[in-house]
């Protein structure tokens, strides 16, 4: 291989400017560090620059993704760490494979959330009720639940590979909320949806696989908002998971 | 081990590598450091970063090691057609008249980038 040949000792850049390249180049990093890293990145912004790139917002969010992400590895650590309870999928009643449920009723818009949080105390009360429910029976759901600005929640579905449900949600009046609709179970994971600012979703999920699949939805507005879920099918869990 | 740590050294390593091009050790300590040992030191830390990664992937432990070999094999293909393109711009670019000139300000840049990197992760690590 071929390397350049060396310079001389007289073509070397002086010491001088070595020095003053090096003291600009940290002096330049630190200023993006500050101004833009920084924000964009951790949510901090002590010059302020950040806030009027809008970049703060985004270090905030990243954050505050990070902090829900290791508390939900601790939550799987936890549940592992747990021994197994209850049925395994082996004493499961078969699935009912390509039965399509028919589609829920239309939502009318939940109220918008009232100051106490009666509704998530309602849903899970509700949670507890159509839990005890037979498996393999056509069965229908409902729950509300109020997000705060910046909250996420999840409901999920127990159900079999091939299991057809017929879900509609939709959230009260001028909110909306991003979304994505998912499946874990069994190490697989599958997103069927995803979405931005949208205030209401209906139609199917069919389980690709035998897990947990349902709604992740975050509002990232400004006021909290109320959401309705309502769902119908042969799955046999309909738990709020966060 | 953090891979804060491990990036904020990559970040040093980019430091390293700008002020070796604009010739500064050869000014200040008078001799040119071997470049194959500084490539597998800073490799090692590379690789080290690259498996912190994959670590935060979680993936199966069903097939781990052809999975692995597969990975790299694919990393080191993608390596080398990236580095031959570089190679060849850089071949013109090494023949202009103003290169020595552009490369050290290229250099100057690339450090303040390694600057950046370095405080971004060392950041990360104080605040996580």
């Amino acid at each position: 291989m071929y390397n350049t040949d060396m310079p001389t000792r007289a073509e070397l850049p002086s010491t001088r400017k070595l020095v003053r390249s090096t003291a600009i180049a940290a002096v330049s990093a630190t200023a993006i560090l500050v101004a833009v890293v920084l924000p964009a990145e951790y949510g901090i912004d002590p010059t302020g620059v950040g806030s009027a790139l809008n970049l703060t917002e985004m270090g905030e969010i990243k954050t505050q993704l990070a902090a829900e992400a290791e508390a939900d590895a601790a939550r799987d650590a936890a549940a592992r760490a747990a021994p197994a309870t209850g049925a395994n999928a082996a004493t499961l009643p078969p699935a009912a494979v390509g039965v399509v449920p028919p589609p829920v009723a239309p939502l009318a818009p939940p109220a918008p959330p009232a100051p106490e949080r009666q509704s998530s105390l309602f849903g899970a009360i509700g949670g507890l009720f159509v839990s005890s429910a037979v498996a393999q029976e056509m069965r229908q759901d409902e729950m509300t639940i109020t997000l705060a600005p910046g909250e996420g929640a999840e409901i999920k579905l127990t159900m079999q590979e091939g299991e057809i449900a017929s879900f509609a949600w939709v959230v009260s009046e001028g909110g909306a909320v991003n979304y994505d609709t998912h499946g874990d179970g069994g190490g697989q994971n599958i997103s069927y949806e995803k979405g931005r600012s949208v205030s209401s979703d209906e139609g199917t999920i069919q389980a690709a696989f035998t897990g947990n699949h349902g709604w992740f939805w975050r509002n990232r507005g400004d006021a909290p908002v109320s959401l309705t879920l309502r769902t119908s099918g042969t799955y046999t869990a309909f738990d709020r998971k966060v | 081990m953090s891979g804060s740590i491990i990036d904020a050294i990559i970040g040093l390593s980019v430091v390293y590598k700008a002020l070796d091009n604009m010739g500064a050790f050869q000014r200040w300590f008078g001799f040119q450091p071997n470049t194959k040992a500084a490539t597998v030191i800073f490799g090692l830390f590379h690789g080290f970063g690259l498996s912190t990664k994959i670590l935060e992937y979680d993936i199966s432990p069903d097939g781990l090691v052809p999975n692995l070999l597969a990975f790299n094999v694919g990393v080191e293909i993608g390596q080398l057609l990236v580095l031959g393109a570089i190679l060849i711009v850089m071949g013109f670019w090494r023949r202009t008249p103003s290169f020595f000139r552009h490369a050290y300000t290229a250099n100057a840049v690339m450090m303040a980038a390694g600057f950046v990197l370095f405080g971004y992760q060392v950041a990360g690590y104080l605040v996580a």
